[in-house]
């Protein structure tokens, strides 16, 4: 029930996959509407505090993901999938994570550059591992903001794909990220 | 023979004569390089912040250098080159914000640049005195008036000379095309100016 197993997701890596979707989502339009309000603004200072505080909680579940992901068995492609499709859809999943993990880490970045690090909603501070120079931090900017866009182009694809699986082709690669698969030896594939 | 050796002697004549008053223009106004190295010298800001306190900050990276003699302060001069990218109000993401387009847009402007024109307004013996000068800033050149005090000069003790000097001018955000709004009582940044020169 909580674990992954070869048929199909727990219910811990489905609850971590929503989660991340609603927090990348919410960060990306937040991003965006932040960066455009002017000084006079009630959120020009609310914005980017719950931005970042939201990024540092998305950054600590990104981490725990991976480590999770690197110690589950991954479920096994559906016997319909060609390669061809098995293919596409493991470089989504390694573009996503690697995009993913530049954006939180130019994040980081971005607010270490003086030597103070970023707090989550002033609970917790995080350490200042490396603080970049004028140049680096702009540069940090600047992919930070690509980089979040090729998030949400590669992420809606992935998205579209799982709802052309689901009602086109109709095969169960939706249905595996929303309900946690059983954990019994039963061989009943159906749902 | 006797025409080359005439023409060498003029020749050797005008080159004395060229280097004599080449050494004597020398001499006129000594030659100052700003310390910035040993950060002996410092150019700070200050802006209204809502219009209840100051926000102060500074340019980290610049250089510069003046010509100074205390009998003939009205020829004075200097020349400064300021590193935009180097501001620090002492706050990340406010420096971000500050280096690019709404503000300095530092990837198109990363310098900016004060060349004296004339010295106004000698007071006190030379001690005070006004600098007008063009300011690039932001791509745009304007004139401003940098109020100048002499703070102090003489022998430094590891054999050089120095001469220091404080200067205070106003600059309006608008007049250099940089027009975010910050409020009505933040159209003015104040620039403090602390230079040490070390005579060459």
């Amino acid at each position: 029930m909580l674990k992954d197993n070869a048929r199909g997701y727990g219910l811990i890596t489905i609850i971590v996959h929503w989660v991340s979707v609603l927090a990348i989502v919410f960060l990306f339009g937040l991003g965006l509407y932040m960066t455009s309000l002017s000084y006079y603004e009630p959120w020009y200072h609310k914005g980017p505090s719950l931005h970042v505080s939201i990024g540092l909680l998305l950054a600590i579940l990104t981490l725990a993901r991976l480590l999770w992901r690197l110690f589950s068995r991954s479920p096994d492609p559906l016997p319909n999938h060609s390669l061809l499709i098995r293919f596409a859809a493991t470089s989504a999943k390694v573009v996503l994570y690697a995009l993913i993990f530049t954006v939180l880490a130019t994040g980081y970045l971005i607010t270490t550059a003086e030597g103070k690090g970023p707090d989550i909603f002033g609970w917790v501070t995080f350490p200042v591992l490396v603080e970049l120079g004028a140049d680096n931090v702009d540069l940090a900017g600047e992919i930070h903001l690509i980089f979040a866009w090729a998030i949400i182009v590669v992420a809606a694809l992935h998205g579209l794909a799982a709802l052309v699986h689901h009602f086109v082709i109709r095969d169960k690669t939706l249905v595996r990220m929303l309900k946690p698969v059983k954990t019994s030896t039963d061989s009943h594939q159906g749902d | 023979m006797k025409a080359l050796h005439r023409s060498l002697k003029t020749a050797v004549a005008t080159a004395v004569l060229t280097g004599a008053s080449l050494t004597s223009v020398q001499a006129l106004a000594a030659d100052y390089v700003i310390d910035a190295k040993g950060a002996h010298a410092s150019i700070n800001f200050k802006i209204k912040h809502l219009g209840y306190s100051w926000l102060t900050g500074r340019f980290n990276d610049f250089s510069g250098d003046f010509s100074y003699d205390p009998a003939k302060v009205e020829e004075s001069k200097i020349h400064v080159t300021i590193d935009t990218t180097s501001i620090d109000s002492n706050h990340a993401e406010r420096d971000k914000h500050l280096r690019g387009s709404d503000f300095l847009s530092v990837d198109k402007f990363p310098q900016a640049k004060f060349v004296s024109k004339r010295i106004t307004n000698v007071e006190d013996g030379g001690e005070e005195f006004d600098v007008v000068g063009d300011l690039t800033l932001h791509g745009v050149t304007k004139e401003i008036t940098i109020e100048v005090e002499k703070v102090g000069e003489g022998k430094d003790p590891w054999g050089g000379y120095r001469a220091g000097f404080e200067g205070d001018t106003e600059i309006r955000l608008k007049d250099f095309g940089i027009d975010y709004d910050l409020g009505p009582a933040s159209q003015v940044v104040e620039l403090e100016l602390h230079v040490e020169g070390i005579k060459q």
